[in-house]
């Protein structure tokens, strides 16, 4: 099937302030080739996506060829294009006010400078293009009122227009496509269908490097599969002689013990961190959540959305449940429509006997309900960086420091202090913006907001994204707090490593529905990963199946 | 670093004063330039009390500007609801005090129609209510015949200017009743936080459990009713309707909010703030009009202050933000074009 490679990458290897995080990558993509490449978060996928964009400057001593031309520095911002190498990414920069043309042009525009657009003949090569790949797609629709499907097919022959504007117009019908986490968001029949546009692609001659997480898409698709593990290639190899297994079992790697001392060096690392700030002596008495009235039971049924379908679980008093999945599965959205922060489609939250249906429910409602929820996107949802600290934390209980008419505004930030202190946020300053402090310590007082309300519910949405690893160790502690004291925590995260350390169950969520509800001793990173790589499958075959690369419990890990 | 913050450095006091020193540098000039007519109690009452109509709208306009939404159409209220009084009161015969409800009520209205077309149907605000700002000013005119009403009654005349207090008339110390009303809420209330976090960061609003929607809706029903109110003293202080000035003090009043966010406490828009900033530029253009300078001085003045005031509350909102980010460590790096509409909430990508 590989008549001559078109991209060749060697030796790449990338190191950030002394970590290293891409060892010595190699790897080729022929002329009508489909390759997928697949890792775990933080495998390096993406910083080997961004040296081939331009984002970073791979470390001296690699070498790409593309397309007859030979690079050994990094690549411009930019010259990918020239180069041969075309990207769609997960959010497929698409413009939903413009038309398809206007859309598929607008790279056109960037680039070119001149001064005249013959709309009737571009809109004509446009029409013979999609024709040529059997879309039928009027040039003139706006693009937001297309299917998700069609806004990624249109970002594809984009990017294939780009491959093919370059140069001297000689119609080259080479260079690589790459589709970064592109069908992340669509539906099976719609992955499906841009398969069928992918491979014709491939048959014009391109190449395509094929990036995703979904390990069942890429067998399907890919005539060669590589696979990264802590920024090294281990393994490179046929699609047509892998099973689902072999690649999940070479994505989250074999050997137990390796993983373990990772875990080991982590804590160690957090204790330094501890340390190194003196807040060691602060995290030992932090004493924060306090839980209105312990909760009995909770129970999610039949929870639809867009993203997710017939979605159960159930919680009691006192559990940390964790939320996971691969990225785009759906199981970010579920804290969501529990809080009403989204509208559900259908789903009933049941609180001790009292029964709420979802479709209906907003914030306000949910915090009524006991529940609060510490948002992923910190900065757009969590905080307003410009304002202090005070006015950000003590919002929901600004009526508890009204009184005589007047908001006491010592007393607010005499409150709004205490608990920073009690939740070791430096420095414990009400009046600074802000967003003048850390990741880790403006995701703490995030925390202080919200359990200041002695919710009986508490939803995290990856409370530590950007966070550092001191900080992390805090947070752990305040959420194991919280649920001691009765309170249900149901903790959404792609984190696996994280999850299996504070969750006493996990709900795995594969394709929008539950794929694996594991608890006890099943609560380890490698079953968490062939349930979510796997998808609908039974938990007890997973297991099974599992047995094959998985060592001893990690219950101790949990105790961390 | 905590000590310079709460001394306050150089910088911040020049920041949060500066206008006021400006002022009082203008002042100083104009006295020595015209010592016979300018430094006078006469001219500064005149100075103060006329100004008080133009004060109101801008006040008005910082409530709904604080929620993060522009009233474009507060001038047309202030406007229609001047001459409403008049035709009411002089053609109808309608009671003063009725004319004058009738006038807030009005203005009330528009502004519940604002927030609930730009609430409900999820519309840029500057739109809709340029829109109606430009349907009220064709109201007024029908309603006028196009031609002044004069004739007022003077009882209303005599509340608004001919009474005195303090030696100042009485529409003066109504601006700062208002003024004072508005900072009460904006700063010992519950609501007035609100109305901040929801223009600050709407989904961190919505999160949190606010009524995002009807904050934003009574805050255009607040500045409809105070451009309502506006409008009567405005009357009032002149005893007739004109169907077109009061339609020129749109750009004077948002260039005294604006300036008004880099007086007292930078970064907001503040009720002290923008009084402030109203008596800076009047001044400015009083005492320019003393040397003789021609009238066009007014656009100029009003005009550059605006952009300058843009300029600078920039500048001194900038250090912070770029403080925000370094914390919020490094920015996402897809190379992805960014998102058009800054007030969407930016998609969840993991």
């Amino acid at each position: 099937m590989t008549t001559r490679p078109i991209l060749r990458v060697e030796h790449l290897s990338k190191t950030f302030g002394g970590v290293r995080v891409l060892t010595d990558v190699s790897f080729e993509i022929g002329a009508g080739e489909i390759v997928g490449l697949v890792g775990q978060n933080g495998s390096g996928k993406s910083t080997v996506i961004k040296c081939l964009s331009g984002y970073h400057s791979p470390d001296p001593g690699w070498q790409l060829q593309i397309d007859g031309s030979t690079l050994t520095r990094g690549l411009h911002p930019g010259e990918s294009a020239q180069l041969g190498i075309s990207f769609v990414h997960q959010d497929l920069g698409v413009i939903g006010d413009l038309t398809v043309l206007e859309n598929l042009l607008f790279n056109r525009f960037a680039s070119e400078h001149s001064p005249y657009i013959n709309w009737a003949d571009e809109r004509r090569r446009a029409r013979d293009l999609l024709r040529s790949y059997d879309l039928d797609l009027d040039p003139r629709a706006s693009l937001g009122s297309l299917r998700p499907v069609e806004q990624a097919q249109v970002a594809i022959i984009r990017a294939l227009m780009q491959l093919r504007d370059r140069g001297t117009g000689d119609n080259a019908r080479s260079g690589v496509l790459v589709l970064d986490e592109a069908t992340t968001f669509l539906d099976r029949t719609g992955r499906e269908s841009l398969h069928v546009l992918l491979r014709a692609i491939a048959a014009s001659g391109a190449g395509v490097l094929f990036v995703s997480h979904d390990v069942q898409e890429v067998l399907a698709l890919a005539n060669r599969v590589v696979v990264l593990r802590d920024g090294r290639v281990v393994d490179d190899a046929d699609a047509a002689t892998l099973s689902p297994e072999d690649v999940v079992g070479l994505i989250v790697g074999g050997d137990r013990a390796v993983r373990l001392d990772q875990l080991a060096d982590d804590v160690e690392a957090e204790k330094l961190a501890n340390a190194a700030d003196g807040a060691g002596s602060v995290a030992a008495d932090v004493h924060v959540a306090e839980v209105a009235a312990p909760i009995g039971r909770l129970a999610v049924q039949s929870l639809d959305g867009p993203q997710v379908r017939g979605i159960e679980l159930d919680a009691v008093g006192g559990e940390i449940v964790g939320i996971t999945g691969i990225v785009g599965s759906g199981w970010e959205s579920v804290l969501e429509h529990l809080y009403g922060a989204r509208s559900a489609d259908r789903g009933w939250l049941e609180v001790d006997g009292r029964r709420v249906d979802l479709t209906s429910m907003t914030p306000r409602r949910a915090i009524d309900n006991g529940m609060v929820l510490v948002p992923s996107e910190r900065l757009t949802q969590g905080i307003i960086g410009t304002l202090p600290i005070e006015q950000n934390v003590m919002l929901p209980v600004l009526r508890r420091h009204f009184s005589g008419g007047f908001l006491r505004h010592r007393e607010l930030i005499r409150r709004c202090e205490r608990l920073l202190h009690d939740h070791a946020v430096q420095p414990p300053d009400a009046r600074r913006p802000i967003g003048t402090l850390s990741g880790g310590n403006q995701q703490k007082a995030v925390l202080g907001k919200w359990l200041q309300l002695a919710p009986r519910i508490v939803l995290l949405s990856e409370p530590t994204q950007g966070v550092d690893v001191g900080a992390r160790q805090l947070i752990f502690r305040i959420i194991r707090d919280a649920a001691r004291r009765g309170a249900v925590v149901l903790y959404a995260s792609g984190d696996w490593e994280e999850i299996a350390r504070l969750a006493h169950r996990v709900v795995v969520i594969a394709d929008g529905t539950v794929a694996a509800t594991l608890a006890g001793d099943d609560v380890d990173v490698n079953r968490i990963a062939s349930a979510a790589y796997r998808g609908t499958r039974r938990s007890a075959d997973l297991a099974a199946a599992s047995t094959a690369w998985s060592g001893p419990d990690t219950s101790e890990g949990r105790e961390l | 670093m905590t000590t310079t913050r709460r001394f306050g450095s150089v910088g911040s006091l020049v920041g949060r004063f500066g206008v006021v020193f400006v002022w009082a540098i203008v002042v100083v000039v104009f006295s020595v330039a015209k010592p016979d007519t300018f430094p006078t109690t006469g001219n500064f009452s005149t100075l103060f009390a006329s100004q008080a109509p133009l004060g109101v709208l801008a006040l008005a306009l910082i409530v709904p500007l604080t929620a993060g939404d522009y009233d474009l159409s507060a001038a047309s209220v202030l406007n229609f609801s001047s001459m409403l009084v008049a035709v009411l009161n002089v053609q109808h015969h309608m009671p003063v005090a009725l004319a004058c409800l009738l006038g807030v009520v009005f203005g009330l209205v528009v502004g519940l129609f604002n927030g609930l077309v730009t609430v409900l149907f999820d519309i840029d605000p500057f739109i809709i209510t340029l829109g109606v700002g430009t349907f009220l000013d064709g109201l007024t005119l029908w309603i006028s015949k196009s031609a002044p009403v004069s004739g007022v009654s003077q009882n209303l005349v005599n509340l608004v200017v001919v009474d005195r207090f303090l030696g100042l008339s009485l529409e003066f110390w109504f601006l700062i009743i208002v003024a004072i009303v508005l900072f009460y809420v904006f700063t010992f209330t519950p609501p007035g936080r609100r109305l901040l976090i929801v223009g600050r960061g709407r989904e961190v609003a919505r999160l949190s459990g606010l009524g995002v929607n009807r904050i934003r809706i009574l805050s255009f029903v607040a500045s409809g009713g105070l451009s309502g109110l506006a409008g009567v003293v405005y009357i009032g202080s002149s005893g007739s309707a004109d169907p077109s000035a009061g339609t020129s003090l749109l750009l004077p009043a948002f260039a005294a909010a604006f300036l008004g966010a880099t007086v007292l406490v930078p970064g907001r828009f503040n009720p002290w703030g923008t009084l402030v900033a109203v008596y800076f530029l009047t001044t400015g253009i009083n005492g320019l009009s003393q040397l003789g300078v021609s009238t066009f001085v007014q656009q100029l003045f009003y005009g550059g202050a605006l952009v300058i005031a843009v300029l600078l509350s920039s500048l001194a909102g900038r250090p912070s933000r770029r403080k925000a980010k370094a914390a919020a460590g490094p920015l996402p790096a897809d190379g992805a074009p960014p998102t058009t509409a800054p007030s969407q909430p930016a998609q969840t990508t993991a």
